[in-house]
């Protein structure tokens, strides 16, 4: 697993009740990636969609059992494909900051 | 470097952390408030919550609100309308009815409140019991509790629809 950007606390930051659009494109070099805030904010209990990779992945960037994302959130783990077809992850944090109002920070991209 | 140092010699015992006494602290807390409030009276409450609250950050809990952790498993409800994978705030009672939910629960027009689902919270899961606040243009109201650490042993049962 290999850190391939990070961003700041405040820099892509994601308000359902606010943000009108829910998809965000990240270009990575030559590639670009397409993020859809609905997705990760529906994987919020399952942390992401990388299923039992999600534990390795917490070690990897040493993150503790019951660690939360830097914003807060629940750790979030959503595996998406470039548009050159190669795979990346996106690891972000998902707040319920009141009943169905959530916020998703994205931390970092993440290359297996 | 930190540390408590409490220093006893010559009457009562003085207590210092990081090198300050309890005095300086909370001179230094008060001081702080009195800056954000003055901020919020000049009209620059936006910098001032940033600094107290995370962005977004919004607050939801009222009444008397208590943490707790599950001691056995317990049955809790949520409701949806368009994500039945999970969500952080339940309800010990079902509400009767998706305008009372919304209401009571002051959920943003997203949520509509048109399914309800049952939870499953295992033991070992800590909750905070409190009063939804008004939000939204909702009155709020209802007691809710919401999930503090995940723990992937919660389970959320297939929703029903909620009229």
């Amino acid at each position: 697993m290999q850190v391939i950007k990070e961003f700041g606390s405040n820099e892509l930051v994601y308000d359902n009740v606010k943000n009108g659009s829910i998809t965000q494109s990240i270009d990575i070099s030559d590639e670009t990636i397409n993020i859809n805030y609905s997705d990760i904010i529906d994987t919020q209990f399952v942390g992401g969609n990388v299923g039992p990779k999600f534990e390795q992945l917490k070690r990897d960037l040493n993150l503790g059992v019951y660690s939360k994302a830097p914003c807060g959130g629940f750790v979030n783990f959503f595996k998406v494909v470039s548009d050159k077809g190669n795979n990346y992850i996106v690891y972000s944090g998902v707040n319920e900051v009141s009943n169905s109002h959530y916020i998703v920070t994205i931390h970092k991209i993440l290359k297996d | 470097m930190h540390g408590i140092t409490v220093l006893t010699a010559g009457g009562a015992p003085k207590i210092r952390i990081s090198g300050r006494t309890l005095t300086q602290i909370v001179k230094r807390i008060f001081t702080k408030e009195i800056r954000q409030t003055s901020a919020i009276l000049a009209g620059e409450s936006e910098v001032v919550v940033a600094g107290l609250l995370p962005q977004g950050m919004v607050p939801n809990a009222g009444g008397n609100i208590v943490s707790f952790t599950t001691t056995e498993t317990s049955i809790f409800y949520r409701v949806y309308s368009g994500n039945p994978n999970g969500g952080a705030f339940l309800t010990k009672i079902a509400p009767k009815s998706s305008i009372f939910a919304q209401e009571g629960l002051a959920l943003p027009s997203s949520n509509t409140a048109s399914f309800i689902q049952r939870v499953t919270v295992p033991r070992g899961v800590t909750l905070q019991r409190s009063r939804a606040l008004g939000a939204f243009g909702k009155r709020g109201g209802l007691e809710q509790f919401q999930i503090l650490n995940f723990d992937s042993k919660i389970i959320f049962h297939p929703g029903v629809p909620l009229r």
